[in-house]
């Protein structure tokens, strides 16, 4: 149960206001839904992309952030180099596959530093700042500290069931979903009993109005990046609308 | 978790559950969308979540005592394809089908597992709005599936009790006699 250990959670010492990052989900979420391949529109897109990779490196992960850079170059030149060269069925599988990344990464990494950097209680203290109902915030959060967890559990299966000689490629199907879900399934069951207990424990769910001590608050860094990513947004909702571009 | 407590209000045992399906839940629907790489299975996808995103959603039911729970997890669903950039639209569209999902499954009292088996064929509708941008956006080369909306609401109809047969082994009795 040494999980405080285990998961190696960067807080950050740009230390960011979440609701700073949701901001910029948000407005991320409206650039990735319009849909663009030239023009002014698709280099702010590129732009904004490389926003959340930038925060990413400066909180120190800079081999994430270069990892991330590759394959998103990588997809474009595999897209301009299909879209000239190869033609067929696998032609269109490739362009699918390369718009997927370059689709969904951007967001991917946005999703990937927002929860890799907001602490479970920032996050609930934002959550009540801007009125969410308790009901969704508390899920939400539980979900989120549930990833690593079910991560963890299912990297034990994987290697349990190794040692029981069922791997990938061997077998059925469906019992491959079966000897993998099933288990994680039973476990997470457990932890989440334990979890409940723990938390109610620690007054959740009480009738009162809940405290928080976590700092929150806007500081000049996050008007700024709020700024420049509203900016970007609008102009490239702009520049989309103007280019005759079919928005929704 | 023997004891059941009594009254309708959701308490934080309540939203932990739902916090820790909806985990599994995305992750098991996560997953079978990296198949979506290929082209068939995009298609297969959605009845791919009804059946195999139905083994937790199930178990999730079992849990399920008090009114807003589904509701709140489509919400989450719907929230987390926002975030991961798949238009707006299954927002609207996922409360919608979570209120169903929720009145489908209350009419069973949150016991019957008739209903539970509904529900969960109900639920996945969810991922409906995940395509509607697909087919207003992309008409022309979406223009022979638009007729998958229809069929796929059939699919999962259909599919998840049948899975469910083969699944709650133990159940299908219960499940014939409440029929």
């Amino acid at each position: 149960m040494e999980k405080a250990v285990k998961t190696k959670e960067i807080t950050g010492w740009l230390h960011l206001d979440p609701r700073t990052k949701l901001a910029m989900l948000v407005l991320f979420s409206v650039v990735v839904m319009i849909d663009v391949v030239d023009g002014p529109a698709y280099a702010i897109r590129v732009v904004m992309t490389f926003i959340p990779v930038f925060l990413v490196c400066l909180e120190g992960r800079v081999h994430i952030g270069a990892r991330f850079t590759l394959l998103y170059v990588f997809a474009t030149w595999l897209m301009q180099f299909t879209q000239k060269n190869i033609h067929g069925v696998a032609g269109m599988l490739l362009l699918f596959v390369c718009y997927m990344i370059m689709q969904f990464a951007p967001t991917i990494i946005t999703v990937w530093y927002c929860i890799s950097t907001t602490k479970i209680s920032e996050f609930m203290a934002a959550m009540s700042r801007i009125r969410v109902p308790q009901g969704i915030a508390i899920s939400i959060a539980v979900m989120m500290r549930f990833f690593p967890t079910l991560g963890e559990e299912y990297r034990s299966i994987r290697d349990a069931m190794r040692m029981r000689g069922i791997s990938f490629g061997r077998g059925k199907v469906t019992k491959m979903v079966e000897y993998r879900l099933i288990p994680l399934l039973f476990s997470t069951i457990n932890i989440g009993d334990e979890l409940s207990q723990a938390a109610v424990t620690r007054g959740l769910g009480a009738p009162v109005e809940r405290t928080n001590i976590s700092e929150i608050g806007f500081h000049a860094r996050d008007f700024l990046i709020v700024l420049v990513m509203l900016i970007l947004t609008i102009l490239y909702v702009y520049f989309t609308v103007e280019g005759g571009n079919v928005i929704l | 978790m023997s004891k059941q407590e009594s009254g309708n209000k959701l308490k934080g045992r309540d939203l932990i559950n739902v916090g820790i399906y909806t985990a599994i839940y995305f992750v098991v629907v996560m997953a079978l969308a990296m198949t979506g790489l290929i082209p068939i299975f995009l298609i297969l996808l959605s009845s791919m979540i009804g059946i195999i995103g139905g083994i937790p959603f199930m178990l999730f039911l079992t849990k399920v005592k008090k009114p807003g729970m589904v509701l709140i997890m489509s919400l989450i669903m719907g929230i987390l394809m926002f975030v991961t950039g798949m238009t707006w639209m299954p927002i609207p569209v996922s409360i919608l089908t979570g209120i169903i999902a929720e009145l489908v499954y209350r009419s069973g009292d949150y016991k019957s597992m008739r209903s539970a088996i509904l529900t969960a064929g109900v639920f996945p509708l969810w991922s409906c709005g995940n395509y509607l941008p697909l087919f207003l956006q992309r008409e022309q080369y979406f223009a022979d599936r638009t007729s998958y909306g229809q069929e796929y609401i059939d699919a999962v109809v259909r599919l998840t009790p049948n899975w469910m047969f083969f699944f709650w082994m133990s159940r299908r009795v219960v499940w014939i006699m409440c029929k």
